[in-house]
């Protein structure tokens, strides 16, 4: 066994490039497979542990007043509960010059048992008067610390409040995820700030025996207080999505691309120990002549690559560990939990013992030859033969007449098939993933670009809060930049299925001028006439309905038919809403006033000033938004890892290369000296090995483009499609132009890459080499 | 070129001085394998040179055919200097001037013989047609064309010096270079090799060959010694009487 080992690490000790290479790749793989099982895990973990230590609500219902709801907690199903408790809408917090939309609740002095608040910094309310306790992402995001003064707009003007406390909220999604923030008062403060019971809400929180039927559960409830069916609720399901969302999106990548960079792994591995094998036929004939038994010299490759595998390993498993609060720091930060661990034993053994496995897996039948070599054979040859008969692609450069020096080149890459095929496998790979990086960047470009593909189908939005509606006509009317004006509204509506089952969905409302503006409608045609209805992608597949069918709904318990006519874009609610007129739905809402108003501006508009102009020609009562004003956080975060990972992919598809070309060469030292010795110019070397390396990247190019693209398809239908709410219409591709320059900019890198190889056959001394056998 | 550049008319290969030192890798000491050798070799020569194990006519032979550069010294082929120009230039060179033939023949291993005889002809860019019919032709004139299509790995020693034999000459070169070529050849192989080299010496090629053994030599014209990196002495045969060509391993 001593001598295994003593084999084993000369072994070692003698490749340096190419054990440095291939140690290069496993640490990629490793940290990547790591980072995969470990983001998967760690957001999960951080949500859940919140939610249980709020006691957070599987539902929230929503009604008019306290009594609407009373009658919810002596349902069966219901284990606990917090509330009715007042709660207030379309209020504004202002500081800083800037506006924050805001759903109040007035919390008693003692905490709720369901969905209590957990304090971060600060305390909670007390009987003092105008006390405000902050959700925590808002305040952070607005940079209000505890002790700061904060303005509620109110029908009498900006009420001024103290910050006492941050916390976190786990009945809501989190702001910006969700636009409207939380915070809590005092029902006595609360009352200040709205004094009117007509404008006051009211608020349960749940908690369920089967938090799982949370859905069913609802239905069943707004079917049965018909009072409830204009309010909606929170479900802990979409909570807990929007808290995770990131992170599952960022693990479906992770996942996907340590399948990729494992398998590119593979081949590395193949590519390198076969070549090894080759390259020692004669030592390992020796060998076997000094008395090693075929076992033994197959251990001797099994030792030298997991040594190599597990050291590499360690190091990848570090750098997976030293990365991964990159990923998972972002949601420990938004629920102000302890970041969750970034080691966990398990999962560093898994992703070690899933590479070594792999390893071994793909060292042993190249082992298991390299013990079966014939001795003599080995020793009196030297050299296993390779290929004798040109392959294709040699033949193919040779009827092309390219000169010798890349026939040379192309027959040497080719010379030993299954090698080329592995390398171009890999490198198939990475042509694979930054096809696919290309492809999601497009789309991610796309839908900032224009903000209709999402629903935002004009170039500004004001929400009014104290300001009546024809007050803030009256401003908007003042401005000449404003060419078109329509007033979207919020209602929900609820369809009865055959199986009793009752859904509620969001309804937007849209009243004047929306014909002028660029919804995307994706099939059918913009609505035109009451009782017409756009519907969303989420929503068609909700009701299973297509364009033209006819759907009976309920507004407010009471029915009435819509037509489908249009196939909408607008990812809000997963897309699960409908757009009608508001002459539609008038005769059951006949009081309700628009509160949200999109604008069109003319070309060529100064918005920032416009903005400025409108919130203090309003007092501050005005919100303005504009869709592009910010990069979704999303997509800078989709971006960066899609960087990242592609590097990843685009280093193990090069290393690939490069160990392969430095086998080749090194095997064909001897044949470059002798074809220096018959007048091949260095310069000419150079280029046969670059000819030769060309040639294992084009293919991977031609196969790598195409396959990209339809994985890219699949990626979109499988997860964004199904998952996310997308509508088809939103499926982006590269342009032309970006998939054109991928291609050569690729076999460039492959060539630069196959530089060091090239120069070592460059510089072999023919005198040198001709001097000993 | 100056006056003394310009010799003796006749002269294919000048070598004047000619040092070579080798400098162990971190070692400050240089050690010699060439001190100041020289040597004339004239058109249509056949010169075998000789010498002990490590006395430097290997090193010499890649020198003349400028595989190497000499530390010091001067090398001339065909009225041109050649030791002072770059491994580029000295490969253009080679590859129309000179052939070689190696004691372990050397050929690509994943080329047939045909394509290792005609590899030196596509460098030059001779045209394919032309460059396939010479290979031809040597192949018939050294009787392997029946093998031209079999990789090295399938052929005996003896074929494959043959085939190394056509490459080097596939461009007819000014000069032949040889260095050892029966050394690794059983008897018969060697009595073939050599007399390929003297019906190429006698229709006019020039070949300078290196041996240690002097039934090899005894085909030469003439035969220089070497000892210790320096050209130590010279036997003309082509000045003595007219030589009983011996055959090798007859008995005498």
């Amino acid at each position: 066994m001593s001598a295994v080992l003593a084999r084993a690490l000369a072994d070692l000790r003698g490749n340096r490039m190419q054990n440095g290479l291939v140690f290069v790749i496993i640490v990629a793989a490793t940290a990547t497979l790591y980072l995969a099982l470990t983001v998967s895990r760690g957001a999960d973990d951080v949500w859940d542990r919140t939610f249980a230590d709020a006691n957070g609500p599987h539902v929230t219902f929503f009604g008019p007043a306290e009594d609407d709801l009373a009658g919810i907690t002596a349902l069966d199903g219901v284990t606990g509960s917090s509330g009715p408790f007042l709660t207030v809408w379309d209020h504004s917090l202002v500081y800083a010059g800037a506006k924050y939309e805001m759903v109040l609740y007035g919390l008693p002095t003692e905490r709720p048992e369901v969905a209590r608040p957990l304090l971060t910094e600060g305390r909670w309310l007390s009987d003092v008067a105008d006390e405000i306790v902050l959700e925590r992402t808002l305040a952070l995001d607005a940079g209000i610390e505890v002790g700061d003064h904060v303005w509620v707009t109110t029908a009498a003007g900006p009420h001024e409040l103290m910050v006492v406390g941050r916390a976190i909220n786990t009945s809501r999604g989190t702001f910006p995820n969700w636009e409207v923030a939380t915070a809590w008062l005092t029902p006595t403060t609360l009352a200040v700030i709205e004094p009117d019971p007509a404008r006051t809400d009211a608020a349960l929180f749940v908690r369920l025996a089967q938090p799982e039927e949370s859905e069913h559960f609802s239905a069943q409830v707004v079917a049965r207080f018909s009072a409830l069916s204009q309010y909606g609720n929170d479900d802990w399901h979409e909570v807990r999505a929007d808290a995770t969302e990131w992170n599952t999106l960022v693990s479906i990548f992770l996942g996907g691309f340590s399948v990729a960079a494992l398998a590119a792994v593979a081949f590395v591995i193949a590519n390198a120990i076969g070549g090894r094998v080759l390259a020692q036929f004669r030592e390992i004939g020796l060998l076997k002549a000094i008395g090693f038994t075929p076992g033994q010299v197959s251990q001797v490759f099994l030792l030298e690559n997991l040594a190599l595998t597990l050291a590499a390993g360690l190091f990848g498993v570090a750098a997976g560990v030293i990365v991964a609060p990159i990923f998972l720091d972002r949601t420990a930060e938004m629920l102000n939990a302890p970041s969750p661990p970034a080691f966990h034993v398990d999962l560093a053994a898994a992703a070690l013992l899933g590479v070594l496995a792999l390893v071994t897996l793909f060292t042993w039948l190249p082992a298991w030859r390299g013990g079966r070599i014939g001795t003599v054979q080995a020793i009196t040859i030297g050299f296993a033969p390779a290929q004798a008969r040109p392959s294709l692609p040699a033949r193919l450069a040779e009827w092309l007449r390219l000169p010798v020096v890349v026939v040379a080149g192309v027959k040497d890459s080719f010379a030993r098939p299954m090698r080329a095929v592995l390398t171009v496998f890999a490198l198939t790979m990475t042509v694979l993933t930054l096809t696919f990086a290309l492809s999601v960047e497009a789309m991610t470009d796309r839908l900032i670009a224009n903000p209709a593909l999402t629903g935002n189908a004009f170039d500004m939005r004001v929400e009014r809060s104290e300001l009546s509606d024809a007050e803030t006509r009256a401003l908007l009317v003042t401005e000449p930049e404003i060419t078109a004006i329509h007033t979207r509204d919020w209602v929900r509506a609820q369809v009865t299925e055959d199986t009793g089952e009752t859904i509620s969905f969001g309804v937007r409302v849209l009243d004047g001028d929306y014909a002028r503006f660029p919804y995307v409608v994706a099939e059918g045609r913009l609505i035109a006439k009451p009782n017409e209805a756009m519907v969303g992608i989420g929503l068609m597949q909700l009701l299973d309905v297509r364009v033209g069918d006819e759907v009976p709904v309920t507004f407010e318990g009471q029915p009435t038919m819509l037509r489908i006519v249009g196939r909408v874009l607008d990812d809000d609610d997963d897309a699960q809403l409908a757009f009608v007129d508001a002459a539609t739905v008038r005769p059951f809402f006949p009081d309700v006033q628009p509160r949200e108003y999109a604008l069109l501006l003319a070309e060529g508009s100064d918005a920032t000033a416009l903005q400025a102009r409108l919130l203090n020609a309003s007092g501050f009562d005005l919100d303005v938004w504009r869709p592009d004003e910010e990069t979704p956080e999303e997509a800078t975060t989709i971006r960066t890892v899609m960087l990242g990972l592609s590097g990843v992919l685009l280093v193990i598809g090069l290393v690939n290369l490069l160990t392969t070309t430095l086998l080749n060469v090194h095997e064909r030292m001897r044949d470059y000296g002798v074809l220096k010795a018959i007048g091949m110019t260095p310069r000419e070397v150079v280029l046969s090995v670059a000819s030769g390396v060309s040639l294992l990247a084009l293919p991977a190019v031609v196969i790598g483009i195409p396959f990209g693209l339809w994985f890219w398809e699949v990626t979109f239908r499988a997860v964004g499609e199904s998952e996310m709410g997308a509508d088809p219409e939103m499926f982006t591709q590269p342009s032309w132009l970006s998939l054109a320059l991928l291609a050569p900019s690729m076999i460039a890198l492959a060539v630069l890459a196959s530089t060091i190889p090239a120069r070592r056959a460059a510089r072999v001394e023919v005198a040198e080499f001709l001097r000993y056998e | 070129m100056a006056m003394h550049d310009r010799l003796n008319g006749d002269a294919i290969l000048v070598a004047r001085g000619v040092e070579k030192h080798y400098r162990a890798a971190g070692n400050s000491i240089a050690l010699p394998a060439l001190r100041g050798a020289d040597l004339i070799v004239n058109r249509g020569e056949l010169v075998a040179i000789m010498g002990p194990s490590g006395c430097g006519k290997s090193t010499l032979l890649h020198i003349l055919g400028g595989l190497d550069r000499p530390t010091a010294g001067e090398v001339w082929l065909d009225g041109r200097r050649i030791d002072t120009l770059d491994e580029a230039e000295r490969a253009v060179i080679r590859r129309r001037q000179i052939g070689f033939v190696f004691q372990f023949f050397n050929l690509i291993g994943n080329l047939s013989a045909a394509d290792n005889v005609e590899l030196p002809a596509r460098l030059i860019g001779t045209p394919r047609i032309e460059a396939r019919r010479r290979r031809e032709e040597l192949l018939e004139e050294l009787g392997i064309a029946d093998k031209a299509g079999e990789v090295p790995g399938r052929l005996s020693g003896g074929q494959r010096q043959r085939v190394a034999l056509a490459r080097a000459l596939v461009n007819r070169p000014a000069v032949l270079l040889a260095d050892e070529p029966t050394g690794n050849l059983d008897s018969g192989s060697t009595r073939d090799v050599l007399s390929l080299l003297r019906r190429y010496h006698q229709s006019g090629q020039t070949i300078i060959l290196v041996t240690h053994d002097t039934e090899v030599a005894s085909i030469a014209g003439r035969v220089v010694m070497m000892r210790d990196g320096r050209v130590v002495g010279e036997t003309d045969r082509a000045a003595e009487t007219e030589p009983i060509p011996v055959a090798i391993g007859t008995e005498v």
